[in-house]
């Protein structure tokens, strides 16, 4: 079975499939993406507007139940940053997508008029179906009445009432294995440009388990052996095993780094209240729903997702990441995880990225409509958004938008998107990655934190960040979980016997590097045809200058440094 | 705690009763990641990080 390229126009609502062209056949996943946009899309074209085209891509080694690898890459161009946007997430879409034989799904066109669509894919194909009777509804309502409709077996991707009404946080959601819609694509808007396209939802009725064949199952089979024994002997494995991403808090708080009331502190008092340990705790304690090890992707034995469930032991929200805690906890005064999870429900059924919401409030705290610490008036916010009011589009457009309209300069963005839970000032090396990564800000295009230099020397991180961005840019087009990159790391070889067992070519010793290179080579021409210069890749200059406690550093990493990380 | 004069970061971890190898934890001392041969000074805040690479 060959992989094919199937193409949804919301104009005709026409489904049509063709062979994936010569040019495209090594890329996949976050590769893809730029090559596609590149190709097809007029790079100067209106993000909402019908030249843009919404992206799914799985990435190269997903459709084999490979642990921690079956991700799906969306992409587009960012309604956001106005570049180059992919955004990947768990769950079970990838997975189902290579199953029914999709190398890309590309959704485009005008929508002939005002009517919500549902997009279904099948074994018999794709059709357009109409989505009246979960327009205007929240994430878990939406996902509920389409798994009713359409069977439990189906993977589902779906917009909120923040993608209907194209806000610029709006993401998209993906079923996880259990059928919870909170694998979110969150990064840039890309549920506003799925919005654009008056397209609620995906649904992917795949029920069989129909993985690609192997060009040399013996090699890949072996390949798999040598990664999943590196990955499950792996100390760190343990640690998201047992804490997930939460366990970062303490640390990033040791470096002075965490952020605390919209980016001005980066060290929290109340730190030990939400701290891995006391949310690992507290979700034993309660027992119930709570669950300190989840897996996301079926087959995941890293299991580093987690449900945090209330008092009663009753679900209040999946998963509760070290992202949110940072941003919409301690960047926002909270202390408090009842109050954080029931924020990270909210936003997931909304349906937005919880960095950009959180950066918005925060932005929004320091312009007077929320004091630091009130996590009622945070969810009351939430609901402007919901409804979208004009105070609730200001803020469903991101930190940015907020900081323009309330004359805010404390902004934490770069391109538009808003910083992730690291201090660039006390992490110099994510700064540099923030700054250069045509995804705009994004700890995720290449962290630093475990990197083995001093963060606070500011002619220490190039490398750091170049070498990252490359392995980051890599893990993306392999579909694979960047939590797994240290099974891959410590399994020399595995990534290139990988490739060669399923496809019988021939990527070389450095595969990693080799396809993140690519990938990042694909992003800065297209973000260069956009119209993106060097002025771009630069941190807002209040973080030049406003020093952060308790390391009172600045970002000074200069702009010679920051404009040869891709020399 | 008390450690000897002219500890370093090597010979705090030593003196410890590690659960994980001492090449995978992170050592920072007042907020700045420090080679096991940096020496210990009285008053140190002596962090001790697992091995997770972020989220």
């Amino acid at each position: 079975m060959d992989l094919a390229v199937w193409r949804a126009n919301v104009n005709n609502q026409t489904v049509t499939t063709e062979p994936v062209p010569e040019s495209w056949q090594r890329l996949a996943g976050r590769a893809l993406i730029p090559r596609i946009l590149l190709d097809e899309i007029p790079p100067m074209c209106d993000p909402l507007g019908p030249f843009n085209k919404l992206l799914f891509a799985p990435g190269l080694l997903v459709g084999h139940m490979l642990s921690s690898c079956d991700r799906i890459s969306v992409g587009a161009k960012s309604p956001l940053t106005g570049g180059v946007k992919e955004a990947n997430a768990g769950g079970t879409t990838g997975l189902k997508l290579v199953h029914l034989g999709i190398k890309a799904l590309i959704i485009e066109g005008a929508p002939a008029g005002n009517g919500w669509l549902l997009l279904h894919l099948s074994q018999e194909g794709g059709r357009f179906e109409l989505a009246d009777d979960v327009t205007g509804l929240g994430i878990e309502e939406s996902a509920a009445r389409l798994r009713e409709r359409y069977g439990d077996k189906v993977g589902i991707a779906l917009i909120g009432p923040a993608g209907e009404m194209m806000m610029a946080s709006a993401g998209i959601q993906n079923l996880d294995k259990d059928g919870s819609p909170a694998r979110i694509a969150a990064r840039g808007g890309l549920g506003a440009v799925m919005g654009s396209k008056r397209l609620k939802a995906i649904i992917i009725d795949m029920p069989d388990y129909k993985a690609p064949p192997l060009a040399d199952e013996a090699l890949y089979k072996d390949a798999k052996k040598r990664y999943m024994k590196s990955l499950t002997s792996h100390p760190q494995t343990k640690v998201y095993s047992d804490y997930g991403t939460s366990a970062v808090a303490t640390m990033c708080n040791g470096f002075g780094a965490i952020p605390v009331n919209n980016f001005s502190v980066g060290q929290f008092d109340s730190i030990d209240k939400i701290s891995g340990d006391n949310l690992r705790d507290t979700i034993l304690e309660r027992g119930g729903d709570g669950d300190t090890s989840h897996a996301c992707m079926p087959g995941c034995v890293i299991r580093s997702s987690n449900c945090f469930a209330d008092p009663e032991g009753k679900k209040i929200t999946t998963p509760l990441e070290y992202e949110t805690i940072g941003l919409v906890g301690s960047n926002l005064g909270i202390d408090s995880f009842d109050t954080i999870a029931k924020l990270n429900q909210e936003m997931n059924d909304l349906g937005v990225d919880t960095i950009e919401m959180g950066a918005a409030l925060g932005v929004a705290a320091d312009a007077g409509l929320m004091e630091f610490g009130d996590g009622e008036r945070a969810m009351e916010l939430l609901q402007e958004v919901r409804q979208g009011t004009p105070l609730g589009r200001i803020l469903g457009q991101g930190a940015t938008t907020v900081g323009k309209v309330y004359s805010i300069r404390r902004v934490p963005a770069v391109k538009g998107q808003a910083i992730s839970a690291y201090d660039p000032r006390a992490i110099k090396g994510t700064g540099v990655t923030y700054a250069t990564s045509p995804q705009g800000a994004d700890h995720t295009a290449g962290l630093t934190i475990r990197a083995k230099v001093d963060h606070l020397d500011p002619m220490a991180q190039v490398e750091v960040s170049r070498t990252a961005q490359f392995n980051m840019a890599g893990y993306d087009t392999l579909g694979a979980c960047v939590f797994s990159g240290f099974g891959y790391a410590t399994a020399p070889g595995a990534i290139r016997d990988l490739i060669r067992g399923q496809y019988g070519w021939d990527i070389g010793e450095d595969a990693l590097q080799a396809l993140g290179r690519e990938t990042l080579a694909l992003e800065r021409a297209f973000n260069k045809a956009a119209g993106f210069t060097a002025a771009d890749d630069r941190l807002p200059e209040w973080m030049t200058t406003e020093p952060l406690p308790p390391t009172n550093a600045v970002f000074d990493v200069p702009a010679e440094e920051l404009d040869r990380v891709f020399d | 705690m008390e450690l000897e004069e002219g500890a370093t970061v090597a010979s705090l971890l030593n003196s410890l009763a590690l659960e994980v190898a001492p090449e995978h934890l992170m050592v920072v001392v007042n907020r700045r990641r420090l080679e096991p041969e940096h020496g210990l000074e009285d008053g140190d805040e002596v962090d001790l990080f697992p091995p997770i690479s972020g989220g």
